[in-house]
């Protein structure tokens, strides 16, 4: 009786988990299809725009404009920030892919991929859409490897100056062009209290979470400064440029105390303009115009947007990133695929995406459009893009080498901001950088 | 004299609740004033405690921006399988723990379960997503339920297991058997009901483990369809980590509490009394 119970036991146990993985199979054939005459391709997209609402509602009308023309049915995912580079970095290791997606860190994927995994050269595509020149530089260096293109260039981020017009009109200030101008008006704008303590900053670094390198490349490129050598082997950022840019930095806090910024991870730069305790934010996104209309609307009309003063207030004054639509190489629709990165990618559907999602592009001719040209806000970004150069290096180590918090080029950032010399902080971390490349 | 002394403790025992009260309470308190505030107070620095109005429009708004209702239907639902699948492998697993093991398999049996409650859930992460996928389990409800339940299996079975062990009378069985009840029906009409509590308070762990697990169901899940709550919050951050709607986030968050305030609120004697009889002891 006893070894009845055992034995009714065990496959009662066996029975359960049967049931368990085939309700798990089943599940996932219903959400796959199964059909052969219907094309069916899989699209992730990270989340942009600051109601999520309007990412999906775009998502259904392009998907459905594109199944109209084509019959392929895209079943798009809208994945979040923080799980998007392990989900990527899973696809191209051999775990769940879709057909096509958003990606970044286009050489590190590339990299960690092998023959069935990973970023596929889409060389023929870029042919098809007009070749290289129709894209900004950043673009063409965040998608092409070695002179392969990995993916057709889409959203595009560059960097400017937010100022606050009010604070400019009362005080009778024009917007800052140099290095010099730029500390005359945060001087200016600035107010401390009796013990020297600043109340109100004339001038915050763009630097969420403390997180002081994309700041520290604007201000090297504009140093005249580089961060590699030309074929990208080595990392020449302690140089003299390395140096001034880093002390421009820090002395802006700590000599000419216009700016507060620090490595208090609490403090948020648009934040305190939204408080308004700040004048000007060096280095915002696009997207900054939309946080404060939602958050502050007090503050409306009375914002603006410049092109960020550099050393010389001629030449290169920003820095730029761009990510890829990318086809992956375990895609069983290759030619599917490429058909939604032609559709999703072209100029038409590129600008209605920049407008519903508030994005800059890297499509030359659709940052021409009068969208961009007429608007005040946006038509920064056109001034700015001109002036730009690449804020991600093209190597397959750059994920790791500017990972917040403790890749050597973030972490000598903050030490210097933290009040550590400048020259042994840029020797560690060149020599950081250049141990993992060698690596 | 006397009452002078008890009265000082009093003061000073309140006094230390009210703080760490205090301390605990005001992010909560925080969350729901935010998600009420006039936009214009919601960045003000420094900030206020007390709004100067209170608009409530937040709450009609987020259903609007976000599919609230299906990333909440998500987690009820899988936090609820995980808690269903938990607790009863817990409380079969922990009675025969308690009193049908060897002493030394018992033992062994502790530690090992121990064991996988002293390795971040972060470490076999990419193990157990290749296995997943490998089943063909990844971006199922049935693959997350899984994943959860191997979480929380051993640590409910922990705290049954010292439940039953502190709690239940050797005698009472003793005296069930002696009046002809089997092994299974002393278990099932003696031991299970005055285990109630101990249960509730397994049940109530095994569900907060689920309904806020962050890591796994991201990782796992790329259907939209399958996002729990804890993973659709998310929507609101963008790119550098920035939020454009911190009111609605809170808001969000306010509302997303609520099934476990309702489940404490019901349940509230029975985990106190499950804690306090030795769930967690041992």
């Amino acid at each position: 009786m006893e070894k009845m119970r055992k034995i009714v036991g065990i496959m009662m146990i066996l029975a359960l988990s049967v049931s368990l993985i085939a309700c798990g199979s089943q599940e996932k054939k219903e959400n796959g299809s199964e059909d052969s005459q219907e094309v069916e391709i899989t699209f992730w997209m990270q989340k942009y725009g600051s109601d999520p609402s309007v990412q999906d509602k775009l998502m259904q009308e392009l998907t459905a404009d594109f199944k109209e023309k084509t019959g392929i049915t895209v079943k798009y995912s809208i994945i979040d920030w923080d799980s998007a580079l392990t989900k990527y970095t899973l696809a191209c290791t051999g775990g769940e892919a879709p057909d096509v997606a958003d990606i970044f860190f286009t050489s590190s994927l590339a990299a960690m991929s092998n023959e069935g995994c990973g970023p596929m050269e889409i060389n023929d595509v870029v042919a098809e859409m007009g070749g290289d020149e129709t894209w900004y530089q950043a673009g063409k260096d965040e998608a092409n490897i070695n002179g392969d293109w990995y993916g057709i260039p889409w959203r595009f981020d560059t960097r400017v100056l937010l100022y606050n017009t009010e604070d400019f009109e009362e005080a009778g200030l024009e917007v800052p062009e140099t290095w010099d101008d730029l500390i005359k008006v945060g001087k200016a704008l600035t107010k401390v209290d009796e013990k020297g303590n600043i109340t109100h900053a004339g001038l915050a670094w763009y630097a969420g979470m403390s997180r002081f390198d994309q700041t520290w490349f604007t201000l090297l490129a504009q140093a005249g400064g580089e961060l590699m050598n030309d074929d990208f082997s080595e990392f020449i950022f302690d140089s003299p440029e390395g140096e001034e840019s880093l002390r421009f930095l820090v002395d802006c806090i700590n000599k000419e105390k216009i700016c507060a910024s620090s490595v208090d991870a609490s403090y948020d730069a648009v934040s305190e303009f939204m408080a308004g305790n700040v004048s000007m934010v060096y280095g915002v996104t696009g997207e900054t115009k939309t946080s404060i209309e939602n958050q502050a609307p007090q503050l409306n009309g009375k914002f603006a947007s410049a092109v960020l003063p550099n050393k010389s207030g001629e030449g290169v004054s920003s820095i730029a990133f761009s990510a890829p639509i990318s086809i992956f190489k375990s895609t069983q629709n290759v030619e599917a695929s490429k058909e939604w990165v032609k559709y999703f990618c072209s100029e038409e559907v590129q600008l209605k995406v920049s407008q519903e999602l508030a994005l800059l592009n890297s499509n030359i001719n659709v940052m021409e459009d009068s969208y961009f040209t007429e608007d005040e806000w946006l038509n920064t970004f056109v001034a700015q893009s001109a002036r730009s150069q690449s804020g991600d290096m093209p190597i397959p180590e750059w994920s790791q080498i500017d990972a917040w918090p403790d890749g050597p080029i973030p972490a000598m950032c903050n030490k210097v901001v933290a009040g550590e010399d400048i020259i042994k902080s840029l020797d560690e971390g060149a020599k950081g950088a250049n141990d993992l490349i060698q690596e | 004299m006397k009452k002078l002394k008890k009265t000082k403790a009093a003061i000073f025992h309140y006094a230390g609740l009210l703080l760490v009260s205090l301390f605990v309470l005001l992010p909560y308190y925080w969350m729901i004033v935010t998600s009420i505030k006039p936009k214009e107070e919601v960045m003000l620095s420094p900030p206020t405690l007390i709004p100067s109005a209170i608009d409530l429009s937040n709450y009609i708004e987020v259903w609007k921006t976000l599919p609230l209702a299906k990333y909440l239907q998500n987690s009820l639902f899988v936090a609820g399988m995980t808690t269903i699948i938990g607790v009863v492998l817990a409380v079969l697993c922990g009675y025969s723990l308690s009193r049908y093991a060897y002493k030394k398999l018992q033992k062994g049996t502790t530690i090992l379960m121990l064991c996988t409650q002293l390795i971040p859930s972060v470490l076999p992460m990419i193990s157990l997503y290749f296995i997943m996928y490998k089943l063909d389990l990844a971006n199922t409800y049935i693959g997350l339920i899984i994943a959860y339940s191997v979480w929380a299996i051993p640590f409910c079975t922990l705290m049954m297991k010292s439940y039953f062990t502190t709690t239940i009378p050797h005698e009472l069985e003793e005296s069930a058997t002696i009046d002809g009840c089997s092994k299974f029906g002393t278990f099932l009409r003696i031991c299970l009901p005055i285990s109630i509590p101990g249960v509730v308070a397994t049940a109530i762990f095994a569900f907060i483990l689920a309904w806020n697990d962050y890591m796994w169901a991201s990782i796992m899940l790329s259907n939209n369809d399958l996002k729990p709550v804890s993973v659709g919050i998310y929507d609101y951050v963008g790119q550098f980590g920035g939020n454009a709607n911190l009111a609605l986030t809170m808001t969000t968050a306010v509302i997303v509490t609520i099934p476990a305030i309702i489940l404490f609120a019901f349940l509230q004697k029975y985990l106190i009394s499950g804690l306090a009889a030795g769930a967690v002891k041992g």
